[in-house]
């Protein structure tokens, strides 16, 4: 062992990136092209681009908690045409795909952002944000609802012809009826997840720890619902999946490839040591290298459960666990 | 201003602790000391492991150029502060920096550099741990031939710091106190006007709490001097990514909000709206 070639490169439908490691939504900027060499990615994610420019929430804005961070930014962007103007020439010099997460408060507006950034040249994918629990309208309302996440996809889907992604939110009773909403819609990829809602209370002055109240939890103490929910969608949809939740380091990534997931992307993790997903990349290569595996396909889906596993029942999704 | 910010693993070479809760630590780097202007930031993480998760933003107390290494004052507030705190020496410790703007005299080309004009008194007006950035920038007036007034207000006479850091340097170091333990009773704020000479040109720097900043931000507005703070408010990445660590900049019914990390730490005071 050890010969082999390892070739990272992953095709998630007509999206092909060059290796499975990304970084994601809001997590990461231009800034970063200071201290890594992000050519190196197999793509980055901008953070959510809307209509029109948007103030953020009051802050604090963040709050650590134990493994995790409870956010609340509010979407804080310039807008569109700022994007287009401003941030998409910056992210052009770089021999890096991008991916653009957008986020709206009604079906128009995703529907126009798809429209606008359709044209947009350097843009190779776009991802919609339709689980962010920060901002009282759109966002996660649509998440949650099988049928609004179909009628938010296919309004995008009609306007783009984009490689297409859905961002889905773990604040859902059942993400597999979510996702087979987004599939039939028409998004060839999914994400998964965004934060899960959670609240923290200074117990002293006996307010929320962030200006807004609740806030969107991320970091290594999501992981393992993350992991999950990969895994039942991989199970139930045959549909590319980039994994996303408190992935820290390789072997944090391995588990997601073996729960289903054939990319995935590093967020809070940006925060803790930029250069994270870089050494990702290189953990990976060198444990493919060691497992005698030619690339990440050798992964996808290989978890072994034992026989009589338990497996959560939810409505519409099929229970049976074969082995 | 391109940001000159690196990734690095730096050697703690010394601590010394100066009160129960502060400690001075020393460090070797090759990159930080050369290109650190005061009023500049580390963003470090206190544990190799991922506990606490993120990092946290330290002050430069100061540099030397020549010897390679720069000063932090830490002090024990929570968890990381304490962990790193019992660090020993010979630890590395990874760090980013230096980050944010230090202070300035801002003009269109984004340059920014010390204010100094030799009709200016320079009033350093710091509460509590706010003192940290100030020997830093306090020096390298002094290098320059300029006069130094340090205000310093703490809770109690234990809290005091860095008095004959300060006075080393030829500044003239003045103390309050809340309980009047040490120098004047009563807020640092209230020290201000008696130093306020008609002949020079005024010149404010602050860094502290909240409420001194506000005080000290209304006092310059009112007698139309020249003044910058330091402000500080939690931060995710530390580099302008996150958008986790703003602040209000310009009028309380028509602002944006401006990242204490990367457009800050030091901000003028007449653009800032401080709650
Ligand atoms: C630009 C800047 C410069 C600073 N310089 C110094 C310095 O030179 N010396 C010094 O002792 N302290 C300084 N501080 C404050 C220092 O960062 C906090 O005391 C430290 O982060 C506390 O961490 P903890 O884990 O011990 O406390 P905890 O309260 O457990 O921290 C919990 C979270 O809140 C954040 N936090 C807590 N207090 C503050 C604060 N005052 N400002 C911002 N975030 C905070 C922490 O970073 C952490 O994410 C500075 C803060 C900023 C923003
Ligand atoms: C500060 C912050 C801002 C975020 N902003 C966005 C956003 O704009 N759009 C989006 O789809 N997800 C956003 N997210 C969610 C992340 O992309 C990611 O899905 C989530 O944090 C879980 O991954 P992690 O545990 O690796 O951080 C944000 C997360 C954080 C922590
Ligand atoms: S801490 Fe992330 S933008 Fe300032």
């Amino acid at each position: 062992m050890g010969n082999n070639k390892i070739n990272l490169e992953v095709h998630l439908g007509r999206l092909i990136l060059k290796n499975p490691v990304l970084v994601a939504s809001g997590t990461f900027s231009y800034e970063y092209t200071e201290l890594i060499d992000i050519s190196k990615l197999g793509a980055v994610v901008t953070k959510a681009v809307t209509l029109r420019r948007r103030q953020g929430n009051r802050p604090p804005r963040t709050w650590e908690t134990s493994c995790g961070l409870l956010n609340s930014i509010g979407l804080e962007n310039p807008g569109v045409e700022h994007f287009l103007e401003k941030g998409l020439p910056c992210w052009r010099r770089w021999p890096v795909k991008l991916i653009v997460n957008v986020a709206g408060e009604t079906v128009e507006e995703y529907a126009e952002l798809a429209r606008i950034l359709d044209g947009a040249e350097g843009v190779d994918a776009l991802e919609a944000n339709i689980s962010c629990p920060n901002i009282r309208e759109g966002g996660i309302f649509f998440g949650v609802n099988p049928e609004m996440s179909y009628r938010v996809i296919s309004a995008m889907r009609s306007r783009t012809s984009k490689p297409l992604i859905a961002k889905l939110t773990p604040n859902v009773t059942d993400i597999v009826s979510i996702a087979r909403a987004c599939v039939e819609a028409g998004a060839e990829i999914l994400s998964l997840i965004n934060t899960l809602r959670g609240l923290a209370i200074d117990p002293d002055t006996f307010r929320p720890r962030l200006g807004k109240g609740f806030g969107g939890l991320s970091g290594p103490a999501i992981k393992p619902v993350a992991v999950g929910m990969i895994h039942q969608v991989y199970r139930a949809l045959d549909v590319p999946l980039i994994g996303i939740g408190g992935i820290l380091d390789y072997r944090d990534a391995v588990e997601f490839f073996l729960a289903g997931a054939r990319a995935v992307a590093v967020g809070t993790g940006n925060f803790v040591n930029p250069r994270i997903p870089l050494e990702i990349i290189e953990g990976l290569t060198k444990f493919l290298e060691e497992k005698g595996m030619r690339g990440v396909e050798d992964l996808v889906g290989k978890v072994r459960f034992e026989v009589g596993a338990t497996w959560p029942r939810f409505p519409r999704t099929e229970g049976e666990l074969t082995i | 201003m391109v940001s000159q910010a690196r990734l690095v693993s730096s050697t703690l070479i010394k601590k010394n602790w100066m009160t129960d809760e502060v400690v001075r630590l020393t460090f070797s780097d090759p990159h930080i000391p050369a290109l650190a202007v005061p009023g500049q930031f580390v963003f470090l993480r206190p544990s190799p492991l991922n506990y606490p998760l993120l990092r946290r933003p330290y002050s430069l107390f100061d540099v030397d150029e020549e010897k390679g290494v720069f000063d932090l004052l830490v002090k024990v507030v929570g968890v990381g502060s304490r962990i790193l705190s019992q660090r020993s020496e010979r630890e590395m410790v990874d760090l980013i920096g230096p980050l944010g703007n230090g202070f300035f005299l801002s003009d269109n080309s984004g340059q920014r550099e010390l204010l100094t004009w030799s009709d200016s008194k320079h009033l350093i007006v710091a509460g509590g741990m706010g003192i940290a950035p100030m020997h830093f920038l306090a020096r390298r007036l002094k290098e320059r031939g300029e006069e130094v007034v340090v205000l310093f207000g703490a809770v109690s006479r234990n809290e005091v710091l860095c008095s004959s850091e300060f006075q080393e340097l030829g500044a003239l170091f003045v103390v309050s106190t809340e309980d009047g333990s040490l120098g004047k009773m009563g807020k640092v704020s209230s020290l201000i006007p008696e130093y306020l000479s008609r002949d020079k040109r005024i010149q404010i720097y602050a860094c502290g709490p909240r409420g001194l900043l506000k005080e000290v931000v209304e006092l310059s507005r009112r007698e139309g001097l020249l003044c910058q703070v330091s402000l500080e408010e939690r931060m995710a990445c530390g580099l302008g990514a996150c958008r986790s660590c703003v602040c209000k900049v310009g009028t309380e019914s028509q602002f944006e909000y401006k990242r204490v990390c990367r457009d800050g730490p030091v901000f003028r005071a007449e653009e800032l709206v401080v709650e």
